[in-house]
């Protein structure tokens, strides 16, 4: 068997702006209305949404900026500049603890979503392994295919994310949005907590995949339109959610976004299970997200390990994240390796880069 | 990678993948629900618990457009009676050949009686929320009476008991005597807002079901406390501004002329100076035809139609405060969702008063309403006068 070769590795600044929203759309957004309703007092969530969305574009910033001053240089040989070479070993090390983590809350977000929702009988255990073993299968052959997996789906997922906003509009109240501006500042806060983890991943994409981009200069811009993305659709799915459900009902929903997949109903009977095409393109966000993750971690590992084939790699950590994914026990062992996965992913990325950026700047590194 | 050693294996996995699908039920085996009907009481084994009564379609009884489907009877009633919801379900199961799929359900009956109990309603309606093949647009109606004679009814025009209904529901957007369809991802909000709400009553006729009226429930513990008639929902109607189409009956010269309603705008303004007493102007604005006169006015004599205007505004204005009356002094309760204006427009005032609304202190019976009418004459009909 002979692997298909692109013509090259190398990425351009676009497919940086591809892969941010590709990442950070995932299974989060499902569940994002509820908590940013259950802190907040009416449609008042966005707000919290916006700083944290404000938050994360500046982060997205500082790591561009960080991963554009080593052009074609690994993380971990930057970083080891920076650092020393162990501490640099332990953080990358700790960055592919976050991806694989990442990778394993996907699959398993993933397979107890299609459980309640479209395969009541089949175990849980089967669903994941046979989602894991497409992603295994695209880890496994070309990077650069990933990039172009991203750009062919990407435009579907905003569509289909876009349909699900503007076939509610008959559903949407005005007045499930009010009172306005009621929430305390304790409920604001919370609600950044909260609103922070869908947005994750986006910091591993510019510290580990700038190296392979052939012209670096652009990608700050790029990496900051591309993390305006998402914001910008959860902010949209989070007014909708609202309007639609009105905030008790939201916070009182497991996965709102999917619920309003499920309103929607064509009149005529002409298309009345419009969550079934829902459910398909989204299980591709999710895809990409889970690929990225995974490929992020080969990659990192791929750093530190030159000798060892690609392969090698995917066959070691693969059976990690089925492992991982397996371990909780129920929907609230999930829900909290989520929330802890978002604090550590978000945190630990922060961190770094603005350690690095400041180190960067006190010891004047720079090399072209 | 030509080694057989290691491809057996995969060879393996894929044919376990392949083994086909865990969850697949043939169409034939699928009992498709389209109602429900939720009554008090054990049918078979007496004692206390619910019963449920699910409306199966039955395809060999709708037959095709033009074979009109034969003797066979188009839906089934399968009643099974237990102390929990899911219970029930589990004995439904064994009870029919088919597999039950919700997906289809378009309208969840409830029993007045199974209303008036304290909490059961909420309790009733959570296994409709929370199954995950249940959609949210699925209409809820009050039944007064028994809610298994609403699926038993044997209308002419329609095969299926449920559809009749729903269509009459649907229908009924417009008509003044009846209140909006209510579906359950609503009745979600309203059991969670501890706000009072309403829903439409239906009652079932041998042939037929009619729907007017509505059932008016406290949001504190969830309970029906009481109903509005079919006048008392037309002046309800008229408050919140939401029925479009009616007509209004007066009198001039002992002579009656129909006004027929052909828009409603409405508002309502809040004064909360005072928080125990607090004052309330509706406006209301009509616009109509007149489709019948009794007598023989001309009219397009000088006032005739301003007489008409004034009088079917007292007219309106007499419903409305009927309707006001009955809220505030029968059933204490707040139908007219001015808590929620309230809460969306006064929310620190709100958070004060939410305990002693219409519930404790009760408030809301010291509401001054305060309701101004204007109307219109838009048309007179095709002619001036029938007969002289």
């Amino acid at each position: 068997m002979k692997w298909f070769e692109y013509g090259d590795e190398k990425i351009s600044h676009r497919e940086i702006l591809i892969a941010i929203p590709s990442i950070m759309i995932g299974v989060g957004v499902l569940s994002l209305p509820r908590d940013l309703a259950g802190e907040t007092i009416g449609v008042d969530g966005w707000i919290s949404l916006l700083i944290s969305g404000g938050f994360i574009i500046l982060i997205t910033w500082l790591a561009a900026r960080l991963a554009i001053r080593f052009p074609h240089q690994s993380f971990v040989s930057y970083s080891a500049k920076l650092l020393s070479k162990p501490v640099a070993v332990v953080v990358t090390f700790i960055f592919i603890v976050i991806a694989l983590w990442l990778a394993a809350l996907e699959v398993r977000e993933i397979s107890d979503i299609a459980k309640q929702y479209l395969f009541d009988r089949t175990p849980l255990e089967i669903l994941s392994l046979t989602f894991l073993l497409v992603v295994i299968y695209a880890v496994s052959g070309s990077r650069a295919g990933i990039f172009r997996l991203n750009l062919m789906f990407l435009p579907i997922i905003i569509f289909i994310a876009l349909a699900v906003i503007v076939l509610n509009i008959g559903w949407f109240r005005l007045d499930h949005l009010l009172p306005v501006f009621e929430t305390s500042f304790t409920g604001y806060r919370k609600g950044i907590g909260s609103s922070l983890s869908p947005l994750m991943g986006f910091g591993m994409i510019l510290l580990f995949y700038t190296s392979l981009v052939d012209r670096p200069k652009k990608v700050p811009r790029s990496a900051v339109i591309g993390t305006c993305i998402p914001i910008v659709l959860y902010i949209f799915l989070y007014i909708t959610s609202i309007g639609v459900f009105g905030n008790s009902v939201t916070s009182n929903l497991i996965f709102p976004v999917i619920e309003l997949a499920k309103v929607v109903d064509i009149p005529g009977g002409f298309f009345e299970r419009f969550e079934s095409i829902f459910f398909v393109i989204w299980i591709m966000a999710i895809f990409n997200t889970t690929v990225m993750a995974l490929d992020i971690a080969v990659l990192a590992l791929g750093n530190m390990f030159k000798n060892k084939s690609k392969i090698t790699m995917v066959c070691i950590l693969s059976p990690i994240v089925y492992v991982v994914a397996m371990y909780p026990e129920d929907l609230v062992g999930v829900a909290s390796m989520g929330k802890y996965l978002g604090y550590v992913s978000i945190g630990f990325t922060t961190f770094i880069t603005i350690l690095l950026t400041i180190i960067a700047k006190l010891r004047k590194v720079r090399q072209k | 990678m030509r080694r057989p050693v290691m491809v057996l294996p995969l060879f393996i996995a894929l044919t376990l993948m392949l083994a086909g699908c865990w969850d697949t039920t043939d169409i034939e085996d699928r009992g498709f629900i389209v109602g429900s009907g939720i009554d008090l009481g054990g049918t078979e084994n007496g004692g206390d618990g619910i019963t449920l009564t699910h409306q199966f379609v039955v395809p060999a009884g709708i037959g095709t457009p033009t074979d009109g489907g034969g003797d066979t009877q188009a839906f089934d009633n399968l009643t099974s009676s237990g102390e929990s919801m899911f219970d029930i379900s589990r004995q439904m199961t064994e009870k029919t050949s088919k597999n039950p799929f919700y997906e289809h359900e378009k309208v969840i009956v409830i029993s007045d009686k199974v209303a008036e109990q304290p909490y059961l309603f909420g309790k009733v309606m959570d296994m409709f929320l929370r199954n995950s093949e249940m959609r949210r647009n699925i209409k809820v109606v009050i039944a007064n009476g028994q809610a298994s004679k609403v699926l038993d009814t044997k209308p002419q025009s329609e095969k299926i008991p449920i559809i009749y209904l729903d269509d009459i529901l649907e229908n009924s957007v417009a008509n003044i005597t009846e209140i909006q369809p209510i579906v359950n991802g609503d009745v979600q909000d309203k059991l969670l807002n501890k706000l009072s709400y309403i829903l439409p009553l239906v009652t079932p006729k041998k042939k037929s079901i009619e729907s007017m009226g509505a059932a008016v429930f406290n949001g504190y513990n969830n309970q029906m406390i009481g109903v509005l008639n079919g006048l008392e929902t037309e002046g309800l109607n008229l408050i919140t501004g939401n029925g479009k189409e009616g007509n209004i009956k007066i009198a001039i010269h002992q002579k009656n002329i129909a006004y027929e309603l052909k828009d409603v705008k409405s508002k309502i303004k809040l004064n909360v100076d005072d928080i125990k007493h607090m004052h309330v102007q509706v406006n209301i604005d009509t616009s109509g035809d007149i489709s019948e006169t009794f007598g023989t006015q001309n009219l397009f004599q000088g006032g005739s139609l301003s007489e008409i205007e004034k009088q079917v505004s007292r007219e309106i204005k007499r419903i409305a405060e009927q309707t006001i009356n009955t809220a505030q002094m029968d059933l204490k309760t707040d139908v007219f969702d001015i808590g929620k204006m309230l809460k969306e427009h006064h929310y620190n005032l709100w958070q004060q008063i939410k305990d002693d609304w219409d519930h404790g202190e009760n408030y809301f019976s010291d509401v001054t309403f305060d309701v101004n009418v204007t109307s219109r004459i838009n048309a007179t009909g095709n002619v001036n006068k029938t007969k002289k």
